[in-house]
């Protein structure tokens, strides 16, 4: 390892929940402009969270999402869509002045046998690392990882599934049967997902999650814990990807011009409509700008 | 899926590398010839700015039904690009696909 334990790892929960768009823009500046070692936690409210290389199109079921005030977001890292809402935590570390020759395969294990860890601290014994980016419990996905990696900066973000309402995620992802291919089977449906409170029969505080995750992860990095603050530069970062990146059609929505043809106008309609802040989220940003 | 816009079509195939991801290719065409290939999915590529060019690269595309998968494959072949999660035969294998297919139709 690169770091020494002399070196600290900054952990901070920094969340917007009410502007999803922000919330992602934020990840992206944390992975630019953090000088240190930071573990980011947070929380998101309903939000698909689509992967850099995924059309909307072919993988958001929009008028649903629409239906159930679910928002649409892409992230810079690859990988596949996600569901959030307050039950879902999610982790962020950059590893800035990582000069390491580990690739984003080997990064995924660290971080999911870390996650591994955090879910026995907090009682679940069963769960294990499953390539690539995944980590399970009895063939059920607990939590998924996304990377991204230069050749001095390492970032892996995941999510936590600790008490989903994971019903809405076969409502407002297209999922098609190629994908479930190698995924359990139960009770002539197929179920891919699970959570902490499903698998412990019963409720986790958050802070007891954010505690498991950031104790987890600096120990396998044989870094020392601190938590921090959000800085101020930190936030201008994320307001300046916010207004031109994340609060935008033409990055959210990435793909969909050339494959409209394949969605109603309706379903269009609908895209737009979830893909963009709405006045109440605006609100968030005026606050922060002020 | 198939979808139609103007004369052109639009057909799309996918594939899950085993145990891996899945790679989901759409195809854009006129009567003999592609107007644009998109190569969506939910994989890990490195550099990523590199490959955000090459599918910007393939949206433009055009060329004959006969030549697409060898024009789509020199465009990977040039660019020094990882994949994590599918290969470089996976994409060729569904670009294959969706023009087999275009050209049934």
């Amino acid at each position: 390892m690169l770091y020494e334990m002399r070196d600290s790892l900054r952990v901070i929960i920094a969340e917007w929940p009410q502007n999803q768009f922000f919330n992602l823009a934020f990840e992206e500046a944390i992975y630019l402009e953090a000088k240190h070692p930071t573990l980011r936690l947070w929380r998101n409210d309903r939000a698909v969270i689509i992967g850099r290389y995924q059309s909307p199109v072919l993988e958001v079921n929009a008028l649903e999402a629409k239906k159930l005030g679910v928002k649409l977001v892409r992230r810079f890292t690859g990988g596949g869509a996600v569901y959030h809402d307050l039950g879902n935590v999610n982790y962020a570390l950059t590893l800035p002045n990582y000069e390491s020759e580990l690739d984003i395969e080997a990064m995924f294990k660290i971080v999911g046998e870390a996650v591994v860890e955090a879910l026995k601290s907090l009682g679940i014994d069963g769960a294990y690392y499953r390539p690539l980016n995944d980590v399970e419990v009895d063939g059920l996905k607990i939590s998924g990882m996304a990377a991204s990696k230069t050749s001095k900066r390492a970032f892996i973000h995941g999510a936590m599934l600790v008490s989903s309402d994971i019903s809405i995620l076969w409502r407002i992802l297209k999922i098609s049967k190629e994908k479930l291919s190698d995924k359990k089977l139960t009770e002539s449906k197929v179920k891919r997902v699970t959570t902490v409170r499903e698998v412990l029969n019963k409720d986790v505080s958050l802070n007891e999650v954010y505690e498991a995750i950031a104790n987890a992860i600096a120990k396998k990095f044989a870094l020392k814990a601190e938590w921090g603050e959000v800085k101020r530069d930190e936030i201008k970062k994320s307001l300046d990807l916010y207004r031109r990146k994340y609060s935008r059609l033409e990055w959210n929505l990435s793909y969909v011009n050339e494959l409209k043809a394949l969605i109603s106008k309706e379903e269009e309609d609908a895209l737009k409509e979830i893909s963009i802040p709405d006045p109440v989220q605006e609100r968030v940003i005026e606050w922060l700008e002020a | 899926m198939v979808g139609s816009m103007n004369n052109d079509k639009i057909v799309c195939e996918e594939k899950k590398h085993l145990g891996g991801k899945m790679v989901k290719v759409c195809i854009k065409a006129g009567e003999n010839n592609v107007k644009g290939i998109i190569i969506t999915g939910d994989f890990f590529a490195e550099p990523e700015e590199k490959f955000d060019e090459i599918i910007r690269k393939l949206i433009d595309l055009e060329a004959g039904l006969d030549d697409a998968l060898t024009n789509t494959m020199n465009i990977f072949r040039n660019e020094n690009i990882k994949l994590y999660g599918i290969s470089l035969e996976d994409i060729e294998d569904v670009v294959k696909r969706a023009i087999t297919r275009l050209k049934r139709q």
